[in-house]
């Protein structure tokens, strides 16, 4: 199937259902699937945006659940919560990787002097961090993962595709609590790797 | 072991913050901390950073705080206060000594730390002591704290708080400031009530102090009044009784560019800053500044805020209500909403007042004064009764002020007519000065703009700085500042080349076995093929797979495998771009190499197994699990029999190809998992980058000697890469890219970048240049040779270097020491051609070459000059004058008949160097000497002869300036000073003189006026030599301080639109060391600089070197500039084109320079 990469892609249904009982192939093919989508909604819609005059917002976890209800039709609500669980983790992903694209291609975004906003779901950030900020928040989220992946996870897919405690928990099949304390100590380690000189500068 | 450790730390910071969220107090708190990390100091301390973190925490990631996180508004003490936190450091005790300074008590605290009262015992002295937090330091910061204090420290004037001394106590660091008492600005205008115009002067001094800093390319970005003191007992300024103004009083701004200093980025202050700091800052913010692009802060956002500081004096109040509203709001209120006018607030306030403030508070920059001097001089001119220049496009307007000034002592029908005719003469000169005036102010704002580059390029963000360097450049592209700039930020980060992926990371780069093609894969769908030192890029090719893993070329360049992280491997040739075919049936590898005779593709996979395919068949030959779960990393044997192969865990294991699955020798390393692995060039050693950093040299089997580890204790690495010969070794960091010389097993060389970026290093080709990607997705080219001098390596010579001399033609250099060598250089080859035997006499101080090459003069500081051949350096004459003090400086006269002799006494003789006549003598000026004085016990002379033949310089100890026509030695012109000047020179296409001054700066004179136009400060000691390069455009100096330095020597760039001197800038520092230099020359084209000192050695300095980054980083930065708009898409050729031109680059031949595709 890898010999005609101008293949439609593979019905999204089937590789969410798939990824859902466990196929790690499945799983790895849904994110450049999902990042395609959200690219293509996020450029419509600053093209839009450009035409139709300021106002106008980008709100990535608007564009998630649009890409959702794109992506898998009517089919998406008879989808087992694991599935969408993987949807939702892919598409932060692939969020989080198109703002940061964004941030690097551009610096920032800007329109009339205005502000880009962005935004990320209740509780969340709620308008678009600087450039540099984003990346630094990038890198950060890295090494997070590198320590504890179940917390970088828990970021990303309230950041970027702007789940609540319950339904993260319901993703990653652990307790709203411990979401709830991942994500404090998540936010504390992320402000504390931002605000100082980063973990390598302490070490050395 | 360290994964409970993490645990712990995570129960207790959970504990700890749950308690305080029910409402727990702090000494409760830290007591609980204490108690559960059982005397464990560091474990206590990561969840007391951590709780810090959370706190500062609650007010950025969960809500608007973000956009305001990059805005720079560092509120570094000096501001509010706040409660400080109960686990950070109390304040020190009185009497507690740091630093040389007793704390006598606490002034104040910031986010940073705590400003005390301290007592200073020499100079006796009492002074404002910031002593930062050790909690937020790390060595990164040190270094930086202490290169942007020096620069700091460089602002002086009287409206400046100065800082007299930065420096690192017990690991703390502490700025040592004046203590400035007195009111804050609006405190003081109320109590002394100031009437409107003395309020419109006060703001006009905070002006001056906020230009000055400016054009030391210093920004403020936290102006307001409680950071601008007025000290009722400071004098008036000696100007300041103008225009009949009461008493105004002299302000001070404190904290100049500390929030800088004191912080590695600004981000962070600001994250640090707590909300009521905020508050306190953020009506004064700029829109851009509250908009949050730390690259778009320049200095008219200390424009704007002296706007605000402007409309709250006269107001009475804020122009905008923010502390009651959220700070998004306020954000929001700032970018979008207008305050409003003056005028409506009162009516006193119309018209002009009103037209100022408006413009100084203006949303859009570009239409706000351009320079805080711009807005300093309409406040005056509006003092004086004159027409500001915010409203001169209004012609009607300058004939109302024109007629206000001289109403009642002309008749309305005279002024009618002369209003008239006024107005068109007017109007005309108007525009033109209107021009120039914009021009000019441009010009200022580029150079402080440069000067920001600059100072972030050495001390704070190597990338922020960059770009704004760019920036510059690409506005203005034939601007020498922004050129040598940005030479200068080469110069200290040797990239040649930079390209730019489009996708966020590179999988890698691959070469050829012969160099010629190379690969490079990315995390988009794309691959590209790019000559083989990156220079053209050859062709992009779609492989339909969005991910990229990772990437492997032929040795024979005929192929190219990507491997996609949907596991899928196919292959491409690189010289066609067309497909190949796939390797059918492949799992997701995470590493591919090519055996070296190319037969065999070697996968390792992500799962752990190792897979053997055939090349050109692409089937599958054997297959195997060599780390069950993980691979990391896979290298294969210079002979290609062996492989060796890394996954979870410490062990290396090594496998035999031709024996699928059966193991080799395991490899134990030293420590943690390792990362990745490589064979030295010959096969005998595994070199392993393991997790935490370290480096080991493995031997490949077990007679071959013990295992070596790497000295290294830096940040963790994350790819390296070892040159053919095995020699170097390159590893990529955080922010940094790593030389390690293999055979020594010492660090070479740390390229640090300080972007927070992570570098991979993936090749070092053979000319020596290493190639990185980074996080940010761009590729780069370093260059790893020290090679800004052309001929490093030149034999050092036995003393001091007291003389050198180029010669006519360029084609020879000589030098002389302390030693009393003299030594002559072949100067294309570096190549030593004479060192006459026996050596001389005594030292040389001065030497010169004659215009028509042959000659070469010495003299002695016995007072001797020898004439020699400069082909052999035999003696051709020696010319003993009577009497004379030693010769300290020798010129010919430019038609070769002449020889001026500088000596040690003050004095100057006119030698025929031919028949060692001397034509005449020029005593050295008798002058009165002060009583008490000391005699000056060197008068050390520096001659120069005009170009034109015309005239002789004699810059010498008291006087320090002498001009005298060559002819008729009659005194043109004379400067007298009172100290040494040691170095004079003229410019040889005419028109201009330097002198280097006792205040360490070198003064440019125009040789027909005799008017200064250029100060060009920056030496801190006693500048030796100076020279201009052969075109006049550039002048070099060095002196005791051992830098060297280039200067713009025009006059057009010195001066101000109405002849004033700006001071001059320095354009580069190319070399900054701890000895003194004591002599620069040029070569006859410009092209090398020579300097010789205290380090004996001769160097010779290619000028042009760095240009060449210049160039190989055009491309990357031009397209970001028009990706940003700042360059218009259909001026980006013109604009490439003019920077080529600028750099003497011809477009055509510049191979480096790839198409924008």
């Amino acid at each position: 199937m890898n010999d005609q990469p101008a293949n439609p892609p593979a019905d999204i249904t089937v590789l969410l259902r798939l990824a859902g009982d466990g196929d790690s192939r499945a799983a790895s093919e849904l994110l450049p699937l999902v990042y395609d989508e959200l690219r293509q909604l996020a450029r419509a819609k600053m093209r839009g945006e450009r035409a139709g005059g300021s106002g106008q917002t980008l709100q990535p976890t608007a564009l998630v659940h649009e890409a959702y209800i794109r992506l898998l039709g009517p089919g998406g609500a008879e989808l087992r919560w694991e599935g969408r669980a993987h949807f939702f983790g892919a598409a932060a992903r692939a969020m989080r990787r198109i703002l940061v694209e964004r941030a690097r291609a551009r610096g920032r975004i800007k329109r009339g002097g205005g502000q880009a906003r962005v935004e990320l779901g209740e509780g969340a950030l709620a308008v678009e961090p600087a450039g540099d900020e984003l990346l630094g928040l990038d890198e950060a989220l890295d090494r997070l993962e590198a320590r504890d992946r179940r917390k970088a996870e828990v970021v990303m897919l309230k950041f970027f595709a702007g789940l609540s405690i319950d339904e993260i928990a319901a993703a990653l099949c652990v307790s709203p609590a411990t979401v709830k304390n991942d994500w404090t100590f998540a936010r504390a380690w992320l402000h504390r790797e931002l605000s100082a000189d980063g973990p390598a500068a302490r070490e050395a | 072991m360290e994964q409970r450790r993490q645990q712990i730390v995570e129960e207790v910071f959970l504990a700890a913050a749950d308690l305080r969220e029910r409402g727990g107090d702090a000494a409760a708190i830290a007591g609980m901390i204490a108690e559960r990390c059982r005397g464990d100091d560091a474990l206590r301390a990561e969840v007391e950073s951590l709780l810090g973190a959370h706190e500062a925490a609650e007010g950025v990631l969960d809500r608007a705080d973000v956009v305001l996180a990059a805005t720079g508004a560092g509120t570094v003490g000096g501001g509010g206060r706040t409660g400080r936190p109960p686990w950070e450091e109390p304040a020190l005790p009185p009497g507690t000594v740091v630093g040389g300074y007793t704390l006598e008590r606490v002034l104040g605290e910031g986010g940073m730390g705590v400003v005390y009262v301290a007592r200073q015992d020499r100079p006796r002295r009492t002074v404002a002591l910031k002593v930062i937090r050790p909690a937020l330091t790390t060595p990164a910061m040190l270094r930086r704290f202490e290169m942007e204090a020096e620069i700091l420290g460089r602002l002086q004037h009287p409206g400046i708080a100065q800082i007299y001394e930065a420096g690192i106590a017990d690991g703390r660091p502490f700025l040592a400031m004046e203590l400035v008492n007195g009111r804050t600005l609006v405190e003081h205008a109320e109590h002394a009530g100031l009437g409107t115009r003395e309020r419109l002067e006060l703001v006009a001094r905070v002006c001056d102090a906020v230009q000055h800093a400016h054009q030391k390319g210093v920004i403020h970005r936290d102006l307001k009044p409680s950071n601008i003191l007025v000290d009722p007992s400071t004098p008036e300024p000696p100007d300041g009784r103008r225009a009949g103004l009461g008493v105004v009083g002299a302000p001070k701004v404190l904290d100049f560019g500390v929030a800088r200093a004191t912080d590695s980025d600004l981000q962070v202050s600001t994250l640090r800053t707590s909300l009521g700091q905020l508050i306190g800052t953020l009506p004064y913010m700029s829109p851009e500044q509250v908009a949050g692009d730390q690259n778009e802060v320049d200095t008219r956002s200390d424009v704007y805020a002296l706007g605000v500081i402007l409309y709250q004096l006269l107001a009475g109040r804020l122009p905008y209500d923010v502390a009651s509203r959220s700070i998004a709001d306020a954000a929001r209120v700032i970018r979008d909403e207008h305050p409003s006018r003056l005028s409506a607030i009162s009516r006193v306030f119309r018209g002009e007042i009103d037209t100022i403030v408006a413009k100084a508070m203006d949303k859009d920059r570009t239409r706000r004064y351009q320079s805080a001097a711009d807005l300093r001089d309409d406040l005056r001119r509006h003092i004086a009764g004159e027409p500001i220049a915010a409203k001169r496009d209004s012609a009607l307007y300058v004939l109302r002020t024109q007629l206000r000034r001289y109403r009642g002592t002309v008749s309305a029908a005279t002024v009618f007519v002369a209003a008239l005719m006024a107005l068109t003469v007017l109007a005309a000169h108007q525009a033109m000065t209107n021009a120039r005036l914009a021009r000019s102010l441009g010009a200022e704002l580029s150079a402080s703009n440069i000067e920001r580059g600059r100072t972030l390029s050495l001390a704070g963000s190597a990338t922020v700085g960059e770009n704004i360097l760019w920036r510059e450049l690409l506005a203005r592209p034939d601007s020498p500042q922004a050129r040598w700039g940005l030479w200068e930020h080469y110069l200290h980060r040797p990239i040649v080349r930079s390209i730019r992926e489009d996708s966020i990371l590179t999988s890698g780069v691959t070469f050829s076995r012969d160099r010629s093609v190379a690969a490079m894969g990315s995390q988009s769908r794309r691959v590209q093929i790019w000559s083989g030192d990156l220079a053209t890029l050859h062709r992009t090719i779609d492989t339909g797979h969005a991910q990229q893993d990772c990437i492997a070329m032929s040795p024979d360049g005929s192929m190219v495998a990507v491997a996609s992280a949907t596991g899928a491997v196919s292959a491409w040739d690189p010289r066609t771009g067309a497909p190949i075919g796939e390797f059918a049936g492949t799992d997701r590898a995470r590493v591919m190499h090519f055996s070296p005779d190319g037969a065999r593709l070697i996968l390792g996979c992500a799962d752990g197994a190792v897979q053997v395919w055939d090349a050109a068949s692409r089937s599958r030959v054997a297959h195997w699990t060599a780390h069950p779960g993980s691979l990391n990393d896979l290298a294969v044997s210079p002979d290609g029999r062996t492989l060796a192969t890394c996954g979870r865990g410490p062990a290396i294991r090594t496998w035999t190809i031709d024996r699928p699955g059966e193991a080799g020798p395991v490899i134990s390393t030293l420590g943690r998992e390792v990362r990745t692995v490589a064979y030295s060039g010959d096969g005998r050693r595994i070199v392993a980058l393991s997790d935490g950093g370290a480096i080991g040299v493995y031997p490949a089997t077990a007679d071959d000697g013990p295992p070596t580890l790497l000295d290294r204790t830096g940040p963790a690495l994350h790819r390296f890469t070892i040159s053919d010969d095995g020699k170097l070794l390159a590893a990529g960091g955080s922010g940094t890219v790593e030389l390690w010389d293999m055979a020594q097993g010492v660090l070479l060389r740390t390229l640090t970048r300080n972007d927070g970026a992570e570098y991979r290093a993936h090749a070092i080709t053979r000319d020596g240049m290493i190639i990185t990607s980074a996080s940010n997705g761009r590729v780069q080219v370093w260059e790893h040779r020290d090679a800004l001098a052309a001929h490093d390596l030149l034999p050092e010579h036995a003393g001091w270097i007291s003389a050198i001399a180029v010669s006519a033609d360029g084609s020879r250099w000589v030098s002389a020491d302390l030693a009393r060598e003299v030594r002559l250089w072949d100067a294309a080859s570096g190549r030593e051609l004479a060192r006459p035997e026996p050596r001389a006499p005594t030292v040389c101080r001065a030497m010169q070459f004659s215009l028509d090459g042959r000659l070469l003069a010495l003299g002695y500081v016995d007072g001797s000059v020898e004439i020699r051949s400069s082909a052999d350096l035999s003696i051709v004459r020696r010319l003993s004058m009577t009497g004379s003090a030693g010769i300290e400086s020798l010129d010919w006269s430019p038609d070769g008949a002449r020889l001026l002799a500088g000596n040690g006494a003050g004095g100057a003789t006119v030698l025929d160097p031919h028949s060692g006549a001397q034509v005449a003598s020029i005593p050295a000026p008798e002058r009165p000497r002060a009583p008490g004085a000391a005699p000056v016990r060197t008068r050390r002379v520096a001659a120069a002869w005009s170009a034109d033949g015309r005239l002789i310089a004699l810059a010498s100890a008291d006087p320090t300036l002498r001009v005298l026509d060559a002819a008729s030695l009659a005194t043109v012109f004379e400067i007298e000073g009172e100290h040494l000047s040691w170095a004079c020179a003229f410019c040889d296409n005419g028109g201009a003189l330097a002198v280097a001054m006792p205040s360490n700066e070198i003064h440019l004179f125009d040789t027909r006026t005799w008017k200064r136009f250029a100060t060009l400060e920056g030496h801190s000691k006693v500048i030796l030599s100076v020279a201009f390069a052969p075109d006049g455009q550039l002048l070099a100096s060095c002196g005791l301080d051992g830098s060297v330095r280039l200067w713009d020597s025009t006059r057009r760039r010195n001066e101000r639109a109405d002849g004033s001197s700006i001071s001059g800038r320095n354009l580069a520092t190319i070399w900054s060391g701890p000895m003194e230099v004591s002599r620069v020359v040029f070569s006859a084209d410009g092209r090398t600089l020579l300097t010789g000192g205290a380090d004996r050695r001769l160097i010779a300095w290619d000028l042009r070197h760095y240009d060449r980054h210049i160039a190989g980083n055009l491309d990357v930065h031009l397209r970001r500039a028009v990706d940003r708009g700042e360059v218009s898409a259909g001026r980006a050729a013109a604009t490439r084109s003019r920077v080529l031109r600028h750099l003497q680059h011809d477009p055509q031949s510049l191979p480096g320079l790839a198409p924008d595709p």
